[in-house]
């Protein structure tokens, strides 16, 4: 009976797996289809349609807007939200519940609600739709995370490092270059991390707020709209890598540096 | 070094209606080791926040050799702390720890070094300098944090129950070390706990504090054979309070009129009236040698601690804390004619 119930849970676990995988797992394997359609059958592995994305100039150019867009949103976002994180836990102003409550609101506020809020203001102010907007629209939703990243870190321990920085004599502003921010550095980088790879897969904000300069998600989508091929799938592989990768390499650095904590 | 004089004159603390300090006078003495004794919530934190800068009191101030210093902020103060959890900096090495307030002082590189190295060899962790803080021991950190705060050489050193992380033994022995680094250093020490014993150890004087206010100031031998309350002398080690009622007055002793019988006491008071007797455990006598007899009682519970036996002795409906000597046979349920000395019994107003 209890073997039973062991080889019944481990079949339930492998169909949740395969339902979360597989789509990611074709996906992956047809980008080396050798032919013209990434359908079943398979034909052999094929570097082909790597090649072609390569050589696709928009397709690179949108890669590197991603690219651009992810880096600036996120140190924009990690700065603004340690700034705030800060100032919450340290000068615990009169209104802080307020405070935390407001910037963590956007979290709750649909992405389709930002970017055309933020298109209608555009317009309004004849501001062209561009890719600084969608850097905005980035920064508005991943400062609540960073902000709450941030925050979770600023405990009384990470208080009293501080304190202990003054007590020897450290001015304000060392005690923010060479406590504050080492000691943080494992939460600043997961917000960084995290607000990156959010930005890196966003479509929507991304779609409505670009017209000639495009990131990878609207480039991707309006090469759908033409029809599959393989190249869409060695696009969203490479997409998928890079994310994984990501998360992996942050995962170890921030897990090196907490070791450190004492 | 030399450590500073420090007088606290009026220093109270509310925090919206919560009084934590309650107009608090006190005089250290330079280069003396004072230790502030209080439960937790008695104000003995807020005061030495206050002492450090990292708090501003409500009202009085801090005087450090003759200097107001009451608002001035803690990188500038003539005090360093050593905090309850060290706060030691996770990402420096031990050195680097150490020499923090060293190079915000700017002295250069070649004599931090030699003052780092110094002070590593005071508190006994000569030649570990390059060693990472996450592989030290708990008392190899509070022996950091205690170099970390003394190699600036402040004129006042606070620390915040320093020793409560640490087990037992290894508690008993810094308390050596830190009488030994006070004397070696004359740096003025206001140290804050709620363990008594640890009290009585290292101090030249002991402040008890409750609510926020001074029960007792003075050296430890006295407080802990004359406090000046019942709170001090319950604080201040075990104590049997018995109430009482003055009888007779004479001029050299006081006759108080006791559940365990009429008990004089050497000593003159102003008025007759109802008194607290306080009568330490380890000065009740099961052996019938004490001048004053209590009468009898029973032995209801027996409990070997090693240098003593902890007893419980039912005298009538008082339960008493008996410290009997290690040596001597006892059987619980047994009954045992209890005396004491007239010099071991303290007497305290009833307010």
């Amino acid at each position: 009976m209890r073997r039973l119930g062991r080889i019944v849970g481990a079949l339930y676990l492998a169909l949740v797996y395969l339902f979360i995988f597989l789509p990611v797992v074709t996906l992956m394997l047809f980008s080396f289809q050798d032919g013209r359609v990434p359908v079943p059958p398979f034909r052999g592995p094929s570097l082909q349609w790597y090649e072609a994305l390569f050589a696709n100039t928009r397709m690179m150019a949108a890669l590197r807007n991603s690219v651009v867009v992810g880096v600036v949103s996120a140190a924009i976002a990690t700065l603004l939200g340690f700034i705030a994180a800060y100032g919450v836990a340290r000068y615990r102003p009169a209104a802080a519940r307020a405070i935390r409550g407001i910037l963590v609101v956007p979290i709750a506020v649909s992405y389709l609600v930002i970017g055309l809020g933020l298109s209608i203001g555009a317009n309004e102010l004849a501001v062209g739709r561009s890719l600084a907007l969608v850097v905005i629209g980035h920064v508005v939703i991943n400062l609540p995370l960073a902000f709450l990243v941030v925050l979770s870190q600023m405990g009384e321990h990470q208080e009293r490092l501080e304190k202990a920085a003054r007590d020897l004599g450290a001015s304000e502003i060392k005690v923010l270059v060479l406590i504050t921010v080492p000691t943080l550095l494992p939460g600043l980088l997961a917000a960084f991390a995290l607000s990156f790879t959010l930005s890196w897969d966003e479509f929507v904000i991304a779609l409505l707020l670009t017209r000639f300069d495009v990131t990878l998600p609207v480039e991707i989508w309006s090469s759908l709209r033409t029809g599959l091929d393989p190249e869409t799938n060695a696009v969203g592989t490479l997409v998928f890598v890079l994310s994984i990768g990501l998360l992996a390499l942050t995962y170890l650095v921030v897990a090196r540096l907490s070791r450190r904590r004492v | 070094m030399g450590g500073a004089h420090v007088r606290i004159e009026g220093l109270s603390k509310r925090y919206g209606d919560a009084v934590a300090l309650a107009d608090v006078d006190l005089e250290i003495e330079a280069g003396s080791y004072l230790v502030v004794l209080g439960p937790s919530g008695s104000g003995k934190t807020t005061l030495l926040s206050i002492l450090g800068g990292f708090a501003t009191p409500t009202g009085g101030r801090v005087v450090v050799d003759g200097r107001d210093v009451t608002s001035v902020n803690p990188a500038r103060r003539p005090t360093t702390t050593v905090f309850q959890d060290y706060a030691l900096f996770p990402h420096m090495n031990v050195a680097r720890n150490v020499g923090f307030g060293l190079a915000m002082r700017k002295v250069p590189r070649s004599e931090r070094r030699h003052r780092v190295e110094e002070v590593l060899t005071l508190v006994g962790l000569e030649g570990s300098g390059g060693r990472d803080i996450a592989t030290l021991s708990g008392g190899q950190r509070q022996r950091v944090a205690l170099a970390r705060a003394l190699v600036v050489e402040p004129p006042v050193l606070l620390l915040d129950e320093p020793l409560g992380a640490l087990d037992l033994k290894l508690r008993r022995q810094m308390q050596d070390e830190l009488t030994r680094i006070q004397r070696t250093t004359d740096t003025t020490f206001v140290h804050v706990t709620h363990d008594q014993e640890e009290a009585m150890a290292l101090a030249d004087a002991v402040v008890v504090l409750s609510h926020g206010r001074i029960e007792d100031h003075g050296p430890p031998e006295r407080v802990y054979l004359r406090p000046a309350s019942l709170f001090s002398a319950g604080f201040m080690g075990d104590s049997n309070v018995i109430e009482g009622l003055v009888v007779d007055r004479q001029a050299d002793a006081t006759f108080v009129e006791t559940a365990l019988g009429r008990i004089p006491v050497p000593i003159a008071v102003d008025e007759a009236g109802p008194v607290n007797v306080s009568i330490r455990p380890e000065h009740i006598r099961v052996d019938g040698a004490g001048a004053v007899r209590l009468g009898e009682g029973v032995l209801r519970e027996r409990h070997f601690a090693g240098t003593y036996q902890r007893c419980h002795v039912a005298v009538g409906e008082l339960d008493l804390l008996v410290f009997a000597p290690a040596t001597m046979r006892l059987e619980e349920r047994s009954t045992v004619q209890l005396s004491v000395d007239p010099a071991d019994v303290i007497l305290l107003q009833r307010s």
